[in-house]
């Protein structure tokens, strides 16, 4: 079960956005776990102890928004906070409608980010 | 205990005590055992004595005194501080008194003696005044010179003021007496010695009080010694006080003799032994109301023989039994017709029973009661006299009689006898009413006006005339005002005048009635004149003649009417005879009326209607109305016309039937309209149903009423079903609300109609189509119907989104690789930006400074492309702006080092739009300041309010824009050259994208602008509440 703590799960189709908020994360001090399909993330949850979780509004095939959804409804997620990001600068909106916590727009400026984590996870 | 040297205080009660108690080794005196024999004897002295004592003793005179002195100093004062005390610090309030007292006894002198003298000391919390009886003496000492002062003092305060106090009563009482209204003398012995009289007797007997008091009365006053001696004697020797009223006394007063009038009061004086020595005089002075007395009396007999002597009849009752107490001859000759013997003495009700079935009983009381006189005219009244019961007409007065105490006692009746002039004008007044009624019959008012008061009378039918009720007043001037004011000059003040010229009065006019109804009047009147010629009167009749003036409007109105009409009118008789021909009948058959007076109709018709015209006289004989229709006639021209007929049947006063009337309507143009408008619908209807829009219309209610086949086509719903269930029916479920709402707001407000909505097909698909509706207006811009067109807009839709899906990709997949490059570039400048390397950190910082450019030109052109396409979204709420501006402000000034951003003014205030939007205008502007001045260093931003406008400016010192150019720089790709025509970087879509949104929000940009000297950009947003 639940024997590992991470502070944050990432989330993002793109391998390359990953590794770098993995980077970015790690540099400000938190233990990170990526993933990369919503599948992998139910997954992740089920078996690591996590804080918060960072996921691209819009993956291949999903969406993000829907996926928030769904773990602000399980009892057992529903206390995990939830930072969304997009490109989409229209997509604040929908996504803290959808139960996000945070968004952040893409492209970032790390100091942003790391400064928004610290919030959240302070 | 009680030592040797203090045995002398012994027994000398609370001040012996006090004295042992005190430490006396700080006066100068010293302790107690030091004190010298002398004042030791003297204080044993003192302090046993029971009268009050006080002692002074030694060089600094300290103070001693003993319990019987002890009150004298009351509560809350000196005792027992005093005591020991030096004089003057123990008597300050009266050491100026005392002082001289106790040096000279101290000096040798002889002892001192004074009697009630006040002394106010300080005692019971205040200074009082105090009065003793004192003396003071000196106690000799040792060496055989004075060694204090011995004081044996009585407090006399009370006795003194008692004294006073009997002093002041002995004076006021004096003073009473001697200011008493009555006269007061006091006689002595027998001979009746003055002691004393007041001021009031002196004035009374006129003489002053030296050379008075103290002699004898009668030698002073020896006028009254005759009339007054005796009386006075009789009380020396009865001892019976004498009383006297109204007692005339001669006196000699104001220097001449006069008889006086007196109450007298002769009160014996005892002395203590019982015996008489003396008599109180108390007179009041009477005269006046003996006088007054004397001349009621007199008035009274004078006002009896008035009553007597008048030719009215008079009489008066007494008391509430109402007694005939005097009544003169005419009341009984004339009014009462009796013996006076029957009259006299006896109650007026038994002698006149027949009263007491009349009014006069209740009202005689109501005077006795009240005190107000009663009057009345032409009273009626029936008396039983010897000659039997006749009826009076009385103008009588009831006055009440009062006693000289204000009491009512009686009532005073004065009679006229008016009979004969009451029973004359009762004649009169039947003759009027017999004139009255046969005006009123002729419905004829009668009036008559005073030309020199304009006072006017008239007969009740004229207020029924001028709209009031019968028992209305009107004067002259309120008749005059209901006169129609188009009348009151042109009629009837020209009738006027021409009637005070010639004496006779006649107008006919309008009179507006208090209900605003108008009639006619006719007034005829004659004027006149008195002895000098002046005319004095106006008397006249006045007559409602409204009727009859309808009637002769009716007819001229009806004249006029015919004539003037846009129809032909002719009237005929039943054989067919025209006998009137009009205007308009002219116009339309060619003929004048000389032409066809007398002429046959037949005249006028086709050959082949010549039947119908048969029909139209037959049916009008039997009296029937012909129902309009439409024929053919022919012109003066020959030619064939189109009219429209009604012909209806005229009656005489017996209800015969003895011609026609014809109203001609020429409808040659309006059938040829119809069969226009017919054909033009017929197109209209063509073209329509052949359109690949859907049209229909609708009334001004917004009730759908036509739609054209291809809707018909579209749904597959007949014409009939739309009736019947509605056209919502075709539009998709979820856009019907807002359809409806929509549609409802067009209709209330008259603005078009613009709405996108589906479309259900035949097949069940559903198509979007975008719907709108126009007003059509009638020339006075009032709303006659709705007209509506619904375009197939699906395809158009498929694209839009499909904009949008491609907008939503290109977002994402543009700035995915720019987050990561931008992401490493800020991590590797964190990590290693900081180290020796400076190469590597240069790079990084200008690998991270164009990733930015490049985020900002894609997020540019990803805004350029919704607007193009029309799908820039706005998510609008209202926000304070002011706090938006200073929010933007701050986030810039941290990242920019080059400019100083200067925040003025920020006037406080909403608006509503889209917070994100609104932010990149002012973001982009600031930027914008910030990069075209690159040789300033400051930009200034503002928020005013201005007109309901929120204005947001924006102020740089840089290159400015030539005035030429300044339309152009809100086009897309337009760029600002600087000099040498250097461009700056960008897309030149900046302030495209700015203009674009701040016109999405209804607002305003602009720029005032001068090359070289810089620019100020506004922005100006509806301000909302």
């Amino acid at each position: 079960m639940q024997d590992k703590t991470v502070d944050i799960v990432i989330m993002d189709d793109d391998a390359d956005i990953c590794l770098l908020m993995k980077n970015v994360l790690k540099f400000a001090g938190y233990t990170v776990q990526t993933c990369s399909t919503p599948d992998s993330l139910t997954k992740t949850v089920a078996e690591v102890r996590t804080k918060l979780i960072i996921m691209d509004m819009l993956l291949a095939g999903f969406d993000g928004r829907e996926i928030c959804a769904s773990l602000k409804k399980r009892p057992i997620t529903s206390n995990i906070k939830i930072m969304m990001m997009s490109a989409h600068p229209d997509g604040e909106k929908s996504c803290l409608l959808a139960g996000a916590d945070l968004f952040v727009e893409k492209p970032f400026d790390i100091d942003t980010l790391i400064a928004k984590v610290n919030q959240i996870l302070k | 205990m009680h030592t040797a040297q203090d045995r002398f205080l012994n027994g000398g009660g609370n001040m012996g005590r006090l004295i042992r108690e005190k430490n006396w080794s700080t006066t100068s005196l010293g302790d107690i055992s030091l004190w010298p024999q002398s004042l030791r004897t003297s204080l044993s002295i003192i302090l046993n004595s029971k009268f009050p004592m006080f002692l002074f003793w030694g060089t600094q005179l300290e103070c001693f005194y003993n319990d019987a002195y002890r009150p004298s100093l009351g509560n809350d004062g000196k005792h027992p501080l005093i005591l020991g005390m030096p004089a003057q610090d123990a008597w300050p309030e009266i050491w100026h008194i005392v002082s001289p007292l106790i040096d000279q006894v101290m000096n040798g002198g002889e002892a001192t003696w004074s009697e009630d003298q006040l002394i106010p000391i300080f005692r019971n919390g205040k200074i009082e005044d105090v009065y003793w009886t004192f003396s003071y003496s000196p106690v000799y000492n040792e060496e055989g010179k004075p060694g204090g002062v011995f004081v044996t003092c009585t407090e006399t305060t009370g006795n003194v003021l008692n004294l006073k106090k009997l002093e002041e009563s002995d004076k006021k009482f004096r003073n009473t007496v001697m200011q008493a209204p009555v006269s007061i003398v006091i006689l002595r012995g027998r001979d009746f010695v003055i002691e004393s009289a007041n001021d009031s007797y002196l004035e009374l007997i006129d003489k002053k009080e030296k050379g008075f008091i103290g002699r004898k009365l009668f030698d002073e006053l020896p006028d009254a010694k005759e009339t007054v001696e005796p009386l006075l004697l009789g009380v020396m020797d009865s001892g019976e006080p004498f009383n006297a009223t109204e007692l005339k006394v001669m006196l000699n007063r104001y220097g001449r003799k006069e008889a006086g009038y007196f109450n007298l009061v002769y009160q014996p004086l005892r002395q203590a032994d019982g015996s008489i020595n003396g008599i109180m005089v108390v007179a009041t002075e009477v005269t006046e109301q003996v006088k007054l007395k004397f001349s009621l009396q007199e008035s009274e007999k004078q006002f009896r023989n008035l009553v007597m002597q008048s030719p009215i009849p008079m009489t008066i009752f007494r008391g509430d039994d109402h007694i005939i107490e005097i009544a003169n001859n005419v009341m009984i000759r004339d009014i009462w017709r009796r013996e006076p013997s029957e009259l006299i003495g006896r109650k007026a009700l038994e002698v006149f029973p027949e009263l007491n079935d009349q009014k006069y009983p209740e009202l005689l009381k109501r005077v006795l009661r009240t005190g107000i006189a009663h009057r009345e005219y032409e009273s009626i009244a029936y008396v039983q006299g010897d000659d039997g019961m006749k009826k009076f007409y009385l103008d009588y007065e009831y006055a009440p009689l009062y006693e000289t105490d204000g009491s009512i006692s009686g009532v005073m009746i004065t009679v006229n006898d008016v009979t004969e002039r009451a029973e004359a004008r009762g004649k009169l007044k039947e003759a009027e009413e017999r004139i009255r009624l046969a005006a009123e019959a002729s419905q004829l008012a009668t009036w008559d006006l005073d030309l020199c008061t304009r006072d006017v009378i008239y007969s009740p039918r004229l207020t029924e005339i001028f709209g009031h009720k019968e028992s209305a007043i009107l004067s002259h001037r309120d008749l005059r005002n209901q006169i129609h004011p188009d009348d009151i000059h042109s009629i009837v003040e020209k009738a006027f005048d021409a009637a005070l010229q010639n004496g006779l009065y006649s107008y006919e006019a309008r009179v507006v009635c208090p209900d605003n109804t108008i009639r006619w009047i006719r007034t005829q009147g004659k004027v006149y004149y008195d002895d000098k010629n002046v005319p004095v009167r106006l008397l006249g009749t006045m007559m409602d003649i409204t009727g009859a003036k309808e009637d002769e409007e009716k007819i001229a109105k009806f004249a006029a009417i015919v004539q003037s009409s846009n129809d032909g009118i002719i009237s005929k008789t039943l054989e067919g005879i025209i006998t009137s021909w009009n205007d308009s009948a002219q116009r339309i058959f060619g003929y004048t009326g000389a032409e066809m007076t007398g002429q046959p109709i037949s005249k006028l018709i086709p050959e082949e209607r010549l039947k119908e015209e048969q029909d139209i006289l037959a049916r009008l004989k039997k009296g029937e109305m012909i129902d309009t229709f439409e024929t053919q006639r022919i012109t003066k021209q020959k030619n064939l016309i189109d009219v429209s007929l009604t012909v209806s049947p005229i009656k005489n006063i017996s209800g015969n039937v003895i011609g026609a009337s014809k109203i001609i309507r020429d409808i040659t143009n309006q059938k040829l309209n119809e069969r226009l408008i017919k054909e033009s619908e017929q197109k209209f209807r063509l073209l329509a149903d052949s359109m690949p829009q859907f049209i229909w219309t609708s009334d001004v209610l917004g009730n759908l009423n036509y739609f054209n086949q291809t809707l018909f086509d579209y749904s597959g719903l007949s014409s009939e079903q739309i009736n019947e269930d509605g056209w919502l029916q075709i539009v998709h479920p979820d856009d019907r609300e807002e359809n409806i709402k929509q549609w409802q707001y067009a209709i209330s407000t008259g603005e078009p109609f613009f709405f996108e909505h589906r479309f259900q097909h035949k097949d069940g698909e559903y198509r979007w189509q975008l719907s709108r509706a126009v007003p059509q207006k009638d020339e006075n811009g009032k709303i006659q119907m709705w007209v509506g067109t619904s375009t197939d807009i699906d395809e158009i839709k498929k694209h839009e989104q499909q904009k949008d899906d491609f907008i939503k990709m290109a977002s994402h997949e543009l700035k995915t690789p720019v987050t990561t490059i931008k992401g490493y570039v800020q991590l590797l400048l964190k990590m290693h930006g900081a180290g020796n390397d400076a190469f590597l950190s240069s790079s990084l910082l200008t690998i991270d400074k164009q990733v930015g450019k490049l985020t900002k030109l894609i997020t540019d052109l990803l805004d350029l492309t919704k607007i193009e396409t029309g799908s820039l979204h706005l998510n609008n709420e209202r926000f304070n702006l002011a706090g938006n501006v200073k929010e933007i402000v701050c986030d810039l000034q941290t990242t920019i080092q080059t400019h100083r951003i200067i925040l003025l003014e920020l006037a406080d205030g909403y608006v509503h739009g889209d917070k994100d939007r609104i932010s990149q205008v002012i973001n982009n502007l600031i930027t914008n300041a910030i990069k075209y001045s690159p040789g300033a260093n400051s930009i200034i931003v503002e928020l005013c309010e201005k007109d309901s406008n929120l204005v947001v400016s924006v102020q740089d010192f840089g290159i400015g824009i030539a005035q030429q150019e300044q339309h152009k720089i809100f086009e897309r790709f337009y760029r600002v050259a600087g000099k040498d025509e250097k461009t700056f970087p960008g897309f030149g879509i900046g302030l495209f994208i700015v203009n674009e949104i701040i016109s999405k929000h209804n607002g305003k940009v602009w720029v005032e602008s001068e090359k070289d000297k810089g620019s100020k950009f506004y922005i100006s947003l509806p301000r909302v509440f």
